[in-house]
């Protein structure tokens, strides 16, 4: 399965940096486009690709997300520099937050981000360091329809 | 009407008047202009058909594909259907009447508004929000061709948005092939003032054939009618109130009331609402009143400069329709309109692929990544001097083969 990919792209993200927030999965949902990847499959990457970018945005300092794209799937990864996730069994939880009140009151921090891109993707995996950093990959494979 | 396949776009140009000015150039909300030798070329398969560059072109050389009038004379019986914004057209001394009766005159045996279709478009629409619980929401509609077209070039995301209903005047031709179904030889034509409703009639989307023998235009038809001071007579069909206000942006909102709708006017806010409902960020809504002129299709494209006026001359039509809200035939008649071979599109839409870089994805891949060094090389100005809309689509059509990397100005100097 690891054979090598066709296209690697990276994007910087800003922690805090609200009004930003959200280009980064634009562009890869752009670049999906351009080439040529069914509807349903984009759909499913741009949501994930938004949360994890989201999640960034909310909880980290800064963070790099990088799109792989390989013959079978599609792989993105986040990366940051953060506090790391206390209690991931909780994390994954639906409508379990730790967000900042800013967050909150901008309307993101519902506790709905890693469900959602648990559902959406085929695999996902998250490697924490308390203190140090998270990082998200998920893939979601090409080969079927839907 | 048989279905040209091959009639994609309806834009035309006058080469001679051309003067390569590139005003057309960024105005194309599919970046399917370029500027080659001075003059502008179109990429047929990027067009919807939306008229922004016949609106800015300062030297009137685009011009919009038409059928000549004379094809009438082929058929024994003619109807003509008018525009739902026709009766908001100031045509001077002359009353709406008038015109009418002059029309007739060019050898038109029946005149329906084309709002009595918008009438049943909007019953339909109003019965599939009220009693359809499985169809994704928002419901865009098919109602104005260029966003149709619109979605299948820079939006494949939101293809499945559309609705089944048939385009308002379509649903109206098939309604009158079928009534007039006994008269031997009956041409049935439309006058247009859009292009994009000409290419929704020469090849309709969703649809085996089109019921329409002809499109004239709007221009055309106006001199004929100052020209020739005939006076004619036949059947003429009026729309209610619904079917003239449905030309103005906000007015099917109006008819909708119980349903959480949103008028959105002019192609580029359409395509900025368009990105953000992609990436999910706009809350629900049941329907999106899209509508590609700017205020609706009272900023008609061939009515350039007029739409204000004709705004307002709408909503003064309206207001003298209020007593009827939708047409006479519509009341009576409205199971017949909504009978599914009229109501109904028989074929699935589908995006065009030429919004792809390849259809092969390892060298769509590949030209991806030729395309990323090439833009990282340009000066990223957009200026348009080489003749491509933004220095992307320049990097795109210089991997393409469609264009030297040397026509960028600034490359030049680098070189020299």
């Amino acid at each position: 399965m690891e054979n090598q990919p066709l296209l690697v792209e990276s994007f910087k993200i800003i922690g805090k940096d609200y009004e930003n927030g959200g280009e980064a999965s634009s562009k890869i949902k752009s670049i999906l486009k351009k080439l040529g990847i069914p509807p349903e499959i984009i759909k499913k990457v741009s949501i994930c690709a938004y949360e994890s970018e989201m999640n960034i945005v909310i909880y980290a300092y800064e963070g790099e997300i990088t799109l792989f794209i390989y013959k079978d799937r599609i792989k993105v990864e986040a990366k940051d520099i953060g506090p790391g996730i206390e209690n991931l069994e909780l994390a994954m939880k639906e409508g379990y937050s730790t967000a900042p009140p800013e967050a909150i009151e901008l309307g993101f921090g519902a506790g709905m981000g890693l469900p959602n891109i648990k559902n959406n993707s085929d695999r996902m995996k998250i490697d924490t360091d308390i203190g140090k950093g998270t990082t998200l990959t998920f893939e979601v494979d090409l080969n079927e329809k839907g | 009407m048989k279905k040209d396949k091959n009639y994609i776009n309806s834009i035309r140009t006058i080469k001679e008047k051309c003067i390569g000015c590139t005003h057309c150039l960024r105005i194309c909300p599919t970046e399917a202009i370029r500027v080659r030798n001075r003059k502008m070329e179109l990429y047929d398969l990027k067009c919807i058909d939306c008229g922004e560059c016949f609106k800015v072109c300062p030297t009137g050389s685009i011009y919009s594909f038409y059928d000549n009038i004379e094809v009438i004379k082929n058929f024994d019986y003619n109807i003509l259907i008018v525009p739902n914004i026709f009766p908001s057209i100031n045509f001077g001394m002359l009353s709406y009447e008038d015109v009418i009766k002059r029309l007739f005159s060019l050898g038109f045996n029946e005149i329906w508004e084309e709002g009595i279709g918008n009438e049943a478009y909007l019953i339909a629409l109003q019965k599939i929000l009220k009693e359809t619980k499985d169809t994704i929401k928002p419901i865009i509609p098919t109602s104005c061709p260029a966003i149709v077209r619109l979605l299948q070039v820079n939006y494949p995301l939101l293809i499945n948005n559309l609705t089944v209903i048939n385009l308002p005047l379509d649903i109206l031709g098939n309604y009158i092939k079928e009534k007039r179904k006994n008269i031997k030889s009956f041409g049935l034509f439309y006058l247009s003032t859009y292009p994009c409703k000409v290419t929704a009639l020469k090849n309709p989307l969703g649809l085996k054939s089109s019921p329409f023998n002809g499109v004239f235009s709007l221009s055309d038809i106006y001199k004929r009618l100052m020209i020739e001071k005939i006076e004619g007579s036949g059947e003429f069909f009026k729309s209610g109130k619904v079917g003239v206000s449905s030309g103005r942006r906000g007015g099917e909102e109006d008819f909708l009331e119980e349903f959480k709708v949103i008028s959105i006017d002019g192609i580029w806010n359409i395509n900025k609402f368009f990105d953000e409902m992609e990436e999910e960020k706009i809350p629900y809504f049941d329907y999106i009143d899209a509508k590609a002129c700017l205020l609706g299709c009272v900023g008609g494209v061939f009515l350039k400069n007029q739409n204000f006026l004709l705004n307002f001359y709408n909503q003064r039509e309206e207001e003298k329709r209020r007593k009827s809200l939708m047409s006479d035939v519509v009341e009576k008649d409205i199971d017949e309109f909504l009978k599914d071979e009229n109501l109904l599109l028989t074929e699935k839409i589908n995006p065009r692929p030429q919004y792809l870089l390849s259809e092969n994805m390892d060298i769509a891949a590949k030209i991806f990544q030729e395309v990323n060094t090439i833009y990282d090389l340009l000066p990223k100005f957009d200026c348009g001097s080489c003749g491509a809309p933004s220095c992307r689509s320049f990097a795109e059509d210089v991997v393409l083969n469609k264009i030297k990397l040397t026509e960028c100005k600034f490359i030049e100097e680098k070189n020299l």
